[in-house]
């Protein structure tokens, strides 16, 4: 069954490429996507190059003045430090190099769980609809929807002291799940209704099969594209919540990196500081979001309409 | 015929937005309840003796068993009666009060004016499909929708406050204009002044959302008959265009337009907080910071209430506009 | 097209709306009012309520009433108290030094106050009102901050009774005499008995009917008084003080403006402040007092010139240099920051264990590289700044040495007392000198045969002291680096103190404390309080004792220290309790706060800063009844 998963997948890839290449606004996304991709693998080589003093989180050059300017070890960009030095004199590219790493782990990561998890629900709830596990299902979503998603997480990780990053993942893929699931839904309700379904009912195939076999593959597209939204939502949630200083302390990501910038209160001071982390973030969420949106439109011309 | 069912959805979705609410509210509760800590630790000091810390404790009945205290909370909530906040030392209600204009003060103005930017660039960009318009549009919307809000909020107090000086630097009014009674209409311009910046940030960050909403709904209604007609009548595009096409695409944009304040409220914590706006988000925030757990909650219930009132209405208003839905 | 233009139109019209309101700052009325910030609001007034504990409370209720005592603004001594055992308070209320005699054992202490002291309601202040604010304390424990300097054993009172003796003589009748009878009662504050005797009656006529425990009625009746809502209950114009500001305009979490009491009874006299005298006022029209949210903001407001007077952050330093109309002053406070170790657990019983974790905690860098010179390194329990019971010879620990050296320290000595390692850790070594670690240490096994347990860390989350986190971080990998499984645990305060302070009776539940800092008195009683045996929570509810240290001579001499009169025989036992803990690291001292304040020299002058309190605060009301606007 795997198997044909992924033939389904070469299929909707080998239709699909000469289109996406012509988009321009998903080639855009897939440039910018491939050079974080980069950076993300080459940030443990590059503290491997230079050594213990450009580890991202407790790494410092110990040979640095202080910087008259800040009153700390910021120092701009050089050509030892080509991003510059944070306040207490660490390299601030491999903190950027780890930052990429860590958004891409956050955000594939959190998109794949909730996807599976939404997709999984949608059909079901699909399937069967009008019956009472697809009530159940679809009340749950409705409490979920309801929820407001970040006040409530900065509850949680006050009360829990901190939060660090598998107990946000996890977190984060709960309160995910509920929009893949909800458009899932609806796409199965309309695809049971169509005549092959009917007629591999009639040769007496059993539900399972029929979801998986006939209905999951017409779902993948639509998963796949709702996936690259939550990619980007995912890496803003962990830069906001680290930047109220929730994150993971341990980890230095992005929203991390503004956090320790204000909080030293060098935003005003040190911009080399503050620019890396933010753009990062931007264009990294932007990338999945523009490749996402040419595929949509690539995939399923009319069939996305507002949510 | 559509009344008896379209009552029954009311009803329905009314009492799910019910037990939303108490869905919440319960998580809550435990959630400040079961962890380790309270209040009191939180006013540790080395002069204070067992005796006194007692005292405290049940000056703030947090020595009930903990089920009494769910039963008086809940019976609180439902009669707005949230306790009083052991940082401010007053009503938590009338905190609530006194915060939320200003959220919605901030949030409302910057929904509208996101959605009249979305709407006019939108526009723009249906018309002119696969143009370079559309891309750069597209590119630059996305752009800054992709930003962080917080950072592109630093950001801009950086150029406009402290390099420029235009704008104040965070907060709603001047304390030191305000403490010697200021007349309304200094209050008034006051006040605005220190929007500015918050509201270019909120609209800046959710104008593209509502640009390609926009966007795809005039698409639609461009394939509709009145319009495919209209021109073949020969009528210029201008008029087309913004008398057929637009007003009726407008209307999925004004729809989201009451979903959007309400996302961006939940959501809002982080602007609220880059800007010390004095709003629900920014004293969620410092409430959790200091386990107020009676403000705490107070915030959370009432940021909760904003958006389950606001989903309900946008479900009910859309069931009622568009007769294709299905009271399911 | 017209939708269109409409759109820009408003939007410009907007623009240029918003942007000239800036011109209205100018309507700002032009007054001497001297415009001060904080980030944290002001919780309460009521003196008596506990959780208006903060710094910031103090500081407003101390504006308005006053004690009999102060501490001299200079921490001068003053020779005309002679058996005192910090000579360094002078008579506020109080005309003239205390008089002590000793009769039938019992001591009795006359404290003459001055005849020329004025309530704000024009109101004579008379020894009713000292013996009134005294008796609240010992009848109901009121003010309840400041209990612990009225008794040395918890839950008794070493003041038996408080009369009248004439208008103006009061006596205090004390079972013991003892040091903090000096800073507890007389610098305790001085209440209107108009004004509060009424509230307290009520209050004690509610529960007099009450089949209550005569303690549960006593601390009801208490809880009745504090809760009374001082600015709503009791209106801000209504509040009775003595002191020179008056409150006026309070918007809680916005701001709060004090006016200057015109008519203050200590106008005009003068006091010797490092040999210089100045003319108490107050000059200012009064005090402005804002919240701002964030230091940034505070630090741009400054620099905009919209406040006089804020705390700012190091790397802020080199920019108000700079400027002309500001000066910059920097004061080390009093306070103690430390790694506090649970002695009751493996490994952290090791003496040799805590010691090579001092040596580790490397302090001069953290100090530099990650608080920026804000937290200096402290090497006693009493910081240096408390000069006169600080001792100075104690064992550092490392000072001087760098990172590697500290490790490799670090590993020696815990290899010498019998710890050993799956894989030992590997430095590389030029002339004897460790220059880089090689290899990590891999698996360290404890004297008695068992592999070390993971230890937990307890720091300050990000979101609270982010650059505490960072230099717990550091912490955690210079343990790991020689083997030490330590995990840094983000832990918020409230949490913390659940598990190290149990109220319970329960034994505290943590390895490695660093979230707990004290804010210290100039008075070494905490000595006692934090280390003695009986003060472990497990022993007393509420117990400070944490760490579960116990050494009976220890004990023995802290029980001597809070009662030695003679200040030379106190300094010499304060000494030694001091090398007690340095040697054996019940906690390991680590910093103490330096504060910087940055003020407008253009605008006021006279600026006074007080040796470990600063300028303005809770302990110092001095600066601002001194400071001058300038013409």
């Amino acid at each position: 069954m795997i198997k044909d998963y992924i033939n389904e997948i070469k299929e909707i890839f080998n239709e699909n490429w000469p289109r996406f290449r012509s988009n321009k606004i998903g080639m855009i996304g897939l440039v910018i996507l491939i050079i974080f991709l980069f950076f993300a693998m080459f940030g443990p080589i590059y503290v491997k190059i230079m050594g213990p003093e450009y580890l991202p989180v407790n790494g410092m050059d110990l040979s640095l003045e202080i910087n008259p300017n800040t009153n700390s070890y910021a120092w701009p960009p050089s050509l030892k430090h080509i991003m510059g030095t944070d306040a207490k004199g660490s390299d601030i590219f491999s903190q950027f190099l780890n930052g990429s790493k860590l958004g891409f782990i956050i955000g594939i990561s959190i998109a794949i769980g909730a996807t599976v998890l939404g997709t999984t629900f949608g059909l079901i709830s699909g399937y069967w609809g009008g019956t009472l596990i697809d009530s159940c299902i679809m009340r749950i979503v409705d409490i979920m929807i309801c929820i407001p998603f970040l006040p409530l997480l900065i509850i949680i990780s006050a009360v829990s002291g901190s939060m660090n990053l598998i107990t946000f993942i996890i977190i984060m893929i709960m309160f995910s799940w509920t929009g893949v699931c909800r458009v899932v839904r609806s796409q199965t309700l309309s695809l049971r209704t169509r005549l092959y379904i009917d007629s591999a009912k009639a040769t007496g195939a059993s539900n399972c099969r029929i979801l998986f076999k006939h209905i999951a593959p017409n779902v993948i597209p639509l998963s796949f594209y709702e996936m690259t939204m939550i990619v980007g939502a995912a890496i803003l949630t962990e830069a906001g919540l680290s930047f109220l200083g929730f994150g993971d302390p341990t980890q230095m990501s992005w929203g991390m990196m503004i956090n320790y910038c204000r909080a030293q209160s060098h935003v005003f001071k040190s911009l080399w500081w503050i620019l890396p982390s933010g753009l990062g973030i931007t264009f990294l969420s932007m990338a999945f979001y523009l490749i996402g949106r040419s595929f949509d439109e690539i995939v399923n011309p009319r069939l996305r309409k507002r949510k | 015929m559509i009344h008896v069912g379209f009552t029954k959805y009311i009803t329905r979705r009314i009492l799910e937005g019910i037990i939303s609410l108490f869905v919440v509210i319960t998580i809550i509760f435990f959630l400040f309840r079961v962890m380790p800590g309270d209040p009191v630790s939180m006013i540790l000091d080395p002069k204070m003796t067992p005796e006194m810390k007692e005292m405290i404790r049940n000056s703030y009945g947090l020595n009930e068993p903990i089920f009494v205290q769910y039963g008086i909370y809940l019976k609180n909530i439902i009669t707005l009666n949230m306790g009083n906040s052991f940082h401010y030392s007053k009503p938590v209600f009338e905190i609530i009060m006194e915060k939320l204009p200003n959220t919605l003060l901030l949030f409302t103005s910057a929904s509208i004016l996101a959605s009249v930017l979305g709407i006019f660039l939108g526009r723009i960009i249906a018309w002119k499909r696969n143009s370079n318009t559309e891309y750069i549009l597209s590119v630059v919307g996305l752009f800054f929708y992709n930003m962080p809000l917080f950072w592109l909020g630093l950001i801009l107090i950086y150029i406009f406050s402290f390099s420029l000086g235009l704008f104040p630097i965070g907060g709603m009014i001047d304390y030191q204009l305000w403490s010697f009674n200021p007349s309304i209409i200094e209050k008034i311009l006051d006040i605005l002044h220190h929007l500015f910046l918050p509201l270019i940030t909120l609209t800046v960050s959710s104008f593209c959302g509502m640009m390609f909403l926009m966007r795809t709904s005039m698409v639609e209604t461009l394939k509709e008959d009145y319009v495919i007609a209209a021109k073949a009548r020969g009528l210029p595009d201008k008029v087309i265009r913004n008398k057929y096409a637009a007003r009726n695409a407008e209307l999925p944009v004004i729809t989201a337009l009451i979903l959007g304040i309400s996302g961006s409220i939940g959501g809002g914590v982080l602007t609220e907080t880059v800007f010390s706006w004095p709003g629900i988000g920014y004293e969620l925030f410092r409430s959790t910071m200091e386990r107020d757990y009676p403000l705490a909650q107070g915030c959370f219930f009432m940021l909760s209430l904003i958006t389950i009132v606001s989903v309900i209405v946008i479900d009910v208003v859309y069931s009622y506009l568009d007769p294709r839905i299905s009271y399911d | 097209m017209k939708f269109k233009i409409l759109i820009v139109l408003l939007v410009i019209i907007f623009f240029i709306i918003v942007i000239a309101i800036n011109p209205l700052s100018n309507t700002k009325k032009n007054n001497s009012y001297l415009r001060t910030s904080g980030i944290t609001e002001i919780k309460g007034l009521n003196p008596f309520n506990p959780s208006f504990n903060d710094v910031y409370s103090a500081s407003i209720q101390r504006n308005i009433w006053e004690p009999l005592y102060k501490y001299s603004p200079d921490f001068s001594e003053n020779h005309e108290i002679k058996n005192s055992p910090d000579k360094r308070i002078i008579p506020w209320i109080a005309k003239e030094m205390p008089i002590y005699n000793e009769v039938d054992n019992k001591h009795e202490v006359i404290v003459k106050i001055r005849q020329d002291v004025y309530w704000w309601d024009k109101k004579k202040l008379t020894a009713d009102d000292v013996v009134f604010s005294g008796n609240l304390m010992l009848n109901f424990g009121i003010p309840v901050n400041d209990r612990s300097s009225w008794q040395i054993i918890e839950g008794k009172y070493y003041v038996d009774k408080i009369e009248k003796i004439d208008n103006f003589t009061i006596k205090y009748t004390l079972n013991e005499l003892v040091p903090i009878f000096q800073i507890g009662p007389l610098m305790s504050m001085i209440f209107p008995k108009h004004q509060w005797k009424p509230i307290v009656d009520k209050s004690i006529k509610k529960f007099n009917e009450h089949e209550e425990t005569d303690i549960n009625k006593r601390n009801l009746i208490a809880n009745e008084i504090w809760s009374v809502d001082v600015g709503k209950d009791l209106k801000l114009n209504e509040i009775i003080g003595s002191g020179p500001f008056k409150p006026v305009n309070w918007k809680q979490g916005e701001y709060m403006r004090m006016d200057s009491n015109h008519d203050y009874w200590a106008k005009g006299r003068i006091i010797k402040i490092y040999g210089k005298e100045y003319e108490i006022g107050p000059y200012i029209d009064g005090i402005l007092r804002m919240v701002y949210k964030s230091s940034d903001t505070i630090n741009l407001v400054m620099k905009n010139g919209d406040i006089d007077i804020t705390s700012i952050q190091p790397s802020d330093i080199s920019y108000f240099q700079k400027n002309n109309n500001m000066e910059i002053k920097t004061c080390t406070r009093n306070s103690l920051f430390f790694i506090g170790f649970n002695l009751r657990k493996k490994p952290m019983s090791y003496l040799c264990f805590r010691q090579s974790v001092s040596y580790l905690y490397n302090k001069e860098l953290l100090n530099d590289r990650v608080f920026h010179g804000r937290l200096s390194p402290i090497y006693s329990v009493v910081p240096y700044v408390n000069e006169y019971w600080h001792n100075p010879n104690l064992q550092t620990y490392g000072k001087g040495m760098n990172t590697i050296e500290r490790q490799y320290k670090a590993f020696n000595i815990l290899k010498e007392c019998g710890f050993d390692w799956k894989t030992e850790p590997r430095f590389e070594i030029e002339n004897e000198k460790p220059i880089k670690l090689i290899s990590k240490g891999i698996d360290i096994i404890m004297p008695d045969g068992n592999s070390c347990p993971e230890l937990k860390i307890f720091g300050s989350p990000a979101s609270e002291v982010p650059d505490s986190a960072q230099a717990n971080i550091m912490l955690q990998e210079w343990m790991n680096d020689i083997g030490i499984p330590a995990k840094f645990i983000p832990i918020d305060f409230g949490t913390a103190t659940d598990f190290i302070y149990p109220s319970d009776l329960s034994e505290p539940n943590f390895d490695i404390n660093t979230v707990v800092g004290w804010s210290l008195g100039p008075d070494p009683m905490y000595l006692k309080d934090l280390w003695h045996s009986s003060h472990r929570p497990e022993m007393i509810s509420g117990g400070l004792n944490a760490e579960g240290y116990i050494n009976f001579e220890y004990d023995k001499l802290s029980e001597q220290s809070i009662r030695e009169m003679d200040p030379k025989k106190r300094r010499k036992i304060v000494f030694k309790l001091q090398e007690i803990i340095s040697k054996e690291i019940p906690i390991f001292p680590t910093t103490t706060v330096t504060n910087i304040q940055v003020y407008r020299k253009d605008r006021f002058e006279d600026w006074f800063s007080m040796p470990t309190y600063g300028i303005g605060g809770a302990e110092n009301q001095y600066s601002y009844m001194i400071l001058k606007p300038k013409q």
